[in-house]
C-alpha cells in the first residue's frame, strides 16, 4: 500500500486506467467490488462500488438513471459537469466530493458509490448503502406483558431511528465514533444535551475515543471496557444493557448516556446503579402498587436466589436448633439415609443445575425438550426416588435458581450465581457465621462500587454531583 | 506495608473463626436424632433414671409412611445425675442425640416429693434446652410410662403431650402454665407457690407400648390432664383436681377462655335444667390488704361470654333474663371460688394463688416482715369474690326451643 500511487490526488489523478489500477492494487481479486465504465455527459467516467453493500436495484434507480438524464446538448467544461452532477441530479442521495484517494477508498468500504470522471480531480461519492437487516421483532429479553413490543436490531441506524422517533427533541444528540482498528465498527453515544452530566460525558468520550481492540461484535466488549474502569474489584456488573427502545429512553430522560454499537441489538447505559438491574419498563406501565410491588418482589427473590442454599445448609447441619420442631422432622426423615453430608449434595444439585442451564442455553432450538424431559424427569424425579439426593434439597435448589432468573437483566442474575458457591462454602465450613460474614463482604463491595463516579447504591443515599469526579 | 497489613486482616479473621462455629461443630441431620421428650425418674441402681423419646425421622414422614415401624424409640439410662445419664444415652444409640427439640419434660411423683432443685440446674443452664420447654409432673405412674403411649396420629408423645397441655389451658384453663421458666419464677418468688401440671394415664401402658395398640377405636392407654401438682419449696405436697385448678388459675388471671356449668334450682350439680355459659375475655385483679393480723383478700372477676345451653324455660326476650343469668353465673362463681380458696388452705395451707406476691409486689414495707409467716395468715384469710360477668350474645336461639302454651 505504500507505492506511489497512494498519494495520487489532484491533477495526477486523471486517468480512469490509473484509477483501476489503484482500485485493483487496493481491493485485490474481491469479486465484490463493481468497477463500471460511465457515461458523464461527454466524458467517460468509472463508477465502482461493492455489490455486499448496496443492492443492483437502488444503484439502478438512484444512480444510473440520474446519469443517464445528465447529458447535455451542448457541451460544457468537466468541472460545470460535475457541479451539475453534484446539485442537481444527486441532490436528493447524501454526497461528499473527495480529492483523497485513501478516503474515497474508505468510502467504498463502507458502502458508497464513487463517480470518477475521466480527467477531473474531483471524486463524487454516494451514499447508496442498504443492508439487509433484521426488521424490528421483539425483545427475546427482558419481556413485558404491558408496553411496547419493539426491540432493538443488529443496525445501528434502526436503533438510532427507534429512539429518535420516541424524543421528538431537539436536544437529542447522536455521536459517532469508530471502534476497532480492523473493523471500524460504528458505535454511536447519545444523549439528551443539558441533561447529562458534563464529566461523565467527558470520561464516555475519553474511553470511546481511546480504545485500542481490533474488533467489535457486540457491545459487551464495550461493556466490560467501561467496568474495568472501575477502582478495585467489581463484583457487581456496572454497565445496564437493554434491548428495548423504552427502557433506554426512560433511561435517558434520568440522565443517563446510552451506546449503540452497530451489529449488537443491546444497547448499553452509563452510569449504572444498582436499583437499575431491578427496574422492568413494565413498572412504569401499570397501577403504581402493582410495579412497586413487583419491585419488591425482584429484590426478595434476588436475595433468596443468594442465600437459600447457604441458609440451608448453615441451619441444617450447624444449627438445629433454630428449626421448628416439626419441620425438622420432615426434613431429618426426608434425610434418612442420604449418603452425602448437606452441603455436598446442594453442591452436587447446584452444579447439575448449571449445566442444565448451560445446555438448554447452547442447544439448538430442535432439541430443547430433550433438556427439560431429562433435566426434570431423570434428574429430579429419578434422583430423589434412587436416594441420592432429598426432596427438600430439590425444593431448595429450584426455588434458588428460580429466584435467579427473576431480575429483569440477564447478566445480572448470571454474576449473582457465582456469589451463591461462595456462600455455600462458606456457610458450610463455618455455619451461619460465615454465611453472615459472606453477606457482610458483598454490602461492603456493594457500597463501594461507583459507576462513572455515581455510587452504585446511589437509591439509598442521594445523587450528590460533588461525589461525581 | 500493605501485605503486612492484608497479613494481619487474615490472622484477626482465622482468629474469629476459630472461636466461632467451625466446621468442627457441624452435625449431620442423618447422623444425628431428635429427642423429643425426657422423663426424670428415681433410678433403681442409681440415683436417676432418665429416659429419652428419640424420633425415628424415617416413619413420621407422611410422604414415604416408613416401614411401618414405630415414630419413636424409648431409651432409657441410668446415672448418678442428670448430665451423666444423658451422655451415657449412646451406650445403647447409636447416634448424636439433639436436644433442643425437647417438648416436655416429665418428673416422677417419687423424685418430685423429694424435691426438684437439686437437678433443675442442668436444664436451666444447658443452652440447648429451651426455656418454654413444659415441665409436667407425672401422677400414678412411673415417668417413663408417659413416653410409652403411642397415639393413633403417629406422632410422637412428647409433641402430643405438649400440644394437649396447651389446648386444654386455652379452652378450659384446667391445668398451670408450667413452663421451665414458671418454676424458675415460682421458685425466686415471695408469697407464691409453685404449680405445675400433673398428669396421668388411664388404661394399660403395657398394651400401649406396641403399636398394635393404635389400630383400635379406643387407645389402650391415655395420657390425660389431672391438675396441678402443688409444691412447697420444691418439693411436691399433693394435687389439686382441674376444676380447683382452673379456679386458682382464673384467681390469678391466666385462664382467658374456659365454661361454667351452672347447676339447676335443686342445689345439687346433678339437679336438672343447668345452665352453660362460655366465657372468653377473663380478667381477674386482686387486691390485698392486712386487716390486723388477718389478711383481707379481694378478687375481681370480670368476662364476656355467650350462652351455651338452657334446659329449663327462661325468657331471654328481655334484658332481664340475661341479668338473671349473669347473676346466677357470678353467685356460682362465687361460690366455686370460695371453695377452692378454702379447700386449698386447709388442704395445703400454702398459698398458691399468688396473693401473697401481689401483696408483696405492691406493698412491699408491709409484706416484708410477715414474708416468713405468709402462708399461715393465708390459711386465715377471708376471702371475698366479687364478680361481674357480661353475656354478649345467646347464639343461633333465643329462647329454648318449646312449645307454648295456649289458654290461661
Amino acid at each position: 500500500m505504500s507505492t506511489e500511487e497512494q498519494s495520487l490526488t489532484g491533477e495526477q489523478m486523471n486517468s480512469l486506467e490509473k484509477v483501476k489500477k489503484q482500485l485493483k492494487q487496493v481491493f485485490g481479486e474481491t469479486t465484490d467490488l463493481a468497477v463500471e465504465p460511465v457515461d458523464v455527459g461527454q466524458y467517460k467516467g468509472l463508477m465502482c462500488y461493492l455489490t455486499t453493500m448496496t443492492n443492483s436495484a437502488f444503484i439502478m434507480e438512484h444512480v444510473v438513471k440520474k446519469l443517464a438524464m445528465s447529458e447535455h446538448k451542448e457541451p460544457i467544461s468537466k468541472e460545470e459537469t460535475f457541479q451539475q452532477l453534484e446539485i442537481s441530479a444527486y441532490s436528493g442521495l447524501s454526497h461528499q466530493t473527495l480529492q483523497n484517494i485513501d478516503d474515497v477508498m474508505f468510502k467504498i468500504v463502507l458502502g458508497n458509490a464513487a463517480i470518477f470522471i475521466e480527467g477531473c480531480a474531483q471524486v463524487l461519492v454516494l451514499d447508496v448503502r442498504t443492508l439487509n437487516s433484521r426488521s424490528i421483532e421483539e425483545p427475546s429479553t427482558q419481556n413485558v406483558v404491558r408496553g411496547p413490543k419493539e426491540g432493538f436490531t443488529e443496525s445501528a441506524d434502526t436503533n438510532m431511528s427507534l429512539i429518535r422517533r420516541r424524543f421528538n427533541n431537539v436536544k437529542l444528540r447522536f455521536e459517532k465514533y469508530e471502534l476497532g482498528y480492523l473493523t471500524h465498527t460504528a458505535v454511536y453515544m447519545a444523549y439528551l444535551d443539558g441533561e447529562v452530566d458534563e464529566e461523565i460525558l467527558k470520561q464516555v468520550r475519553e474511553t470511546l475515543s481511546s480504545s485500542h481492540i481490533d474488533s467489535l461484535f457486540d457491545s459487551g466488549r464495550i461493556e466490560e471496557m467501561f467496568h474495568s474502569k472501575g477502582k478495585g474489584i467489581q463484583l457487581f456488573p456496572t454497565v445496564y444493557s437493554s434491548e428495548r427502545p423504552d427502557a433506554v429512553c426512560s433511561c435517558m430522560i434520568n440522565k443517563r448516556i446510552a451506546i449503540i454499537v452497530d451489529g449488537s441489538p443491546f444497547v448499553l447505559i452509563v452510569p449504572t446503579i444498582f436499583p437499575d438491574f431491578f427496574q422492568s419498563p413494565e413498572d412504569e406501565y401499570q397501577w403504581v402498587v402493582i410495579g412497586v410491588f413487583s419491585r419488591w418482589l425482584r429484590y426478595f427473590a434476588f436475595v433468596l436466589s443468594l442465600i437459600v442454599p447457604a441458609l440451608y445448609i448453615a441451619v441444617t447441619s450447624y444449627h438445629q436448633e433454630l428449626i421448628p420442631s416439626v419441620l425438622l422432622t420432615s426434613i431429618a426423615a426426608q434425610r434418612e439415609g442420604i449418603p452425602f453430608p448437606a452441603s455436598i449434595e446442594i453442591l452436587l444439585m447446584e452444579i447439575t443445575f448449571e449445566i442444565l442451564r448451560e445446555a438448554g442455553t447452547r442447544m439448538p432450538r430442535l432439541v430443547g425438550p430433550t433438556i427439560s424431559i431429562v433435566g426434570a424427569l431423570v434428574l429430579g424425579e429419578a434422583t430423589v426416588q434412587a436416594g441420592v439426593v432429598s426432596n427438600i434439597n430439590v425444593i431448595v435448589v429450584s426455588l434458588t435458581a428460580i429466584s435467579g432468573f427473576v431480575a429483569p437483566i440477564y447478566t445480572f442474575g448470571s454474576k449473582v450465581r457465582f456469589f451463591r458457591f461462595g456462600l455455600i462454602l462458606l456457610s458450610s465450613l463455618i455455619g451461619l457465621y460465615g454465611l453472615v460474614l459472606g453477606c457482610c463482604l458483598l454490602m461492603v463491595q456493594l457500597t463501594r462500587i461507583e459507576s462513572f463516579g455515581v455510587p452504585y447504591m446511589s437509591l439509598f443515599s442521594r445523587w450528590d454531583k460533588r461525589r461525581v469526579t | 506495608m500493605k501485605t503486612c497489613r492484608v497479613f494481619l486482616v487474615l490472622i484477626l479473621c482465622t482468629a474469629v473463626v476459630l472461636g466461632g462455629t467451625g466446621c468442627w461443630d457441624q452435625t449431620e441431620l442423618n447422623k444425628a436424632s431428635m429427642v423429643t421428650g425426657m422423663a426424670l425418674e428415681p433410678g433403681d441402681n442409681m440415683k436417676y433414671k432418665v429416659t429419652f423419646e428419640i424420633v425415628n425421622a424415617l416413619e413420621t414422614d407422611p410422604n414415604k409412611g416408613g416401614k411401618g415401624g414405630t415414630p419413636t424409640v424409648i431409651f432409657s439410662k441410668e446415672g448418678n445425675s442428670i448430665a451423666e445419664a444423658t451422655q451415657r444415652i449412646n451406650e445403647n444409640l447409636e447416634r448424636m442425640i439433639l436436644i433442643s427439640h425437647f417438648r416436655v419434660i416429665i418428673i416422677d411423683e417419687r423424685l418430685a416429693r423429694k424435691g426438684i432443685n437439686q437437678f433443675m440446674d442442668v436444664l436451666q443452664r444447658n443452652r440447648y434446652v429451651r426455656e418454654d420447654v413444659i415441665v409436667l409432673v407425672g401422677k400414678g405412674a412411673p415417668a417413663s410410662d408417659f413416653l410409652k403411649t403411642v397415639y393413633a396420629r403417629g406422632l410422637y408423645a412428647g409433641y402430643k403431650i405438649q400440644t394437649q397441655v396447651e389446648t386444654y389451658r386455652k379452652v378450659y384453663g384446667g391445668v398451670p402454665r408450667s413452663h421451665l421458666f414458671d418454676i424458675a419464677q415460682a421458685l425466686l418468688t415471695e408469697g407464691r407457690g409453685l404449680l405445675l401440671g400433673a398428669i396421668t394415664i388411664s388404661g394399660d401402658v403395657e398394651k400401649s407400648e406396641s403399636l398394635d395398640a393404635i389400630k383400635t377405636i379406643s387407645p389402650a392407654a391415655v395420657v390425660k390432664m389431672a391438675g396441678a401438682a402443688v409444691f412447697r419449696g420444691d418439693k411436691l405436697i399433693g394435687y389439686l383436681s382441674n376444676e380447683h385448678t382452673r379456679m386458682v388459675m382464673l384467681a390469678g388471671d391466666y385462664v382467658n377462655n374456659t365454661l361454667f356449668a351452672i347447676p339447676g334450682p335443686g342445689g345439687k350439680q346433678t339437679s336438672p335444667g343447668g345452665i352453660d355459659v362460655q366465657f372468653y375475655h377473663m380478667h381477674a385483679h386482686m387486691h390485698v390488704k392486712m386487716n390486723g393480723d388477718k389478711p383481707k383478700i379481694v378478687v375481681n372477676i370480670q368476662g364476656d361470654g355467650k350462652i351455651t345451653s338452657i334446659d329449663r324455660n327462661m325468657k331471654l326476650t328481655t334484658i332481664k333474663g340475661y341479668e338473671t343469668i349473669e347473676q346466677m353465673t357470678s353467685n356460682y362463681v362465687n361460690e366455686q371460688m370460695q371453695e377452692t380458696v378454702s379447700y386449698v388452705q386447709k388442704k395445703f395451707g400454702l398459698d398458691v394463688f399468688g396473693f401473697g406476691q401481689h401483696y408483696y409486689r405492691y406493698h412491699f414495707r408491709k409484706f416484708k416482715p410477715i414474708a416468713k409467716e405468709w402462708n399461715s395468715l393465708f390459711t386465715r384469710a377471708d376471702v371475698e369474690v366479687k364478680s361481674n360477668f357480661t353475656l354478649r350474645r345467646p347464639d343461633l336461639k333465643t329462647q329454648k326451643v318449646e312449645k307454648e302454651q295456649i289458654g290461661p
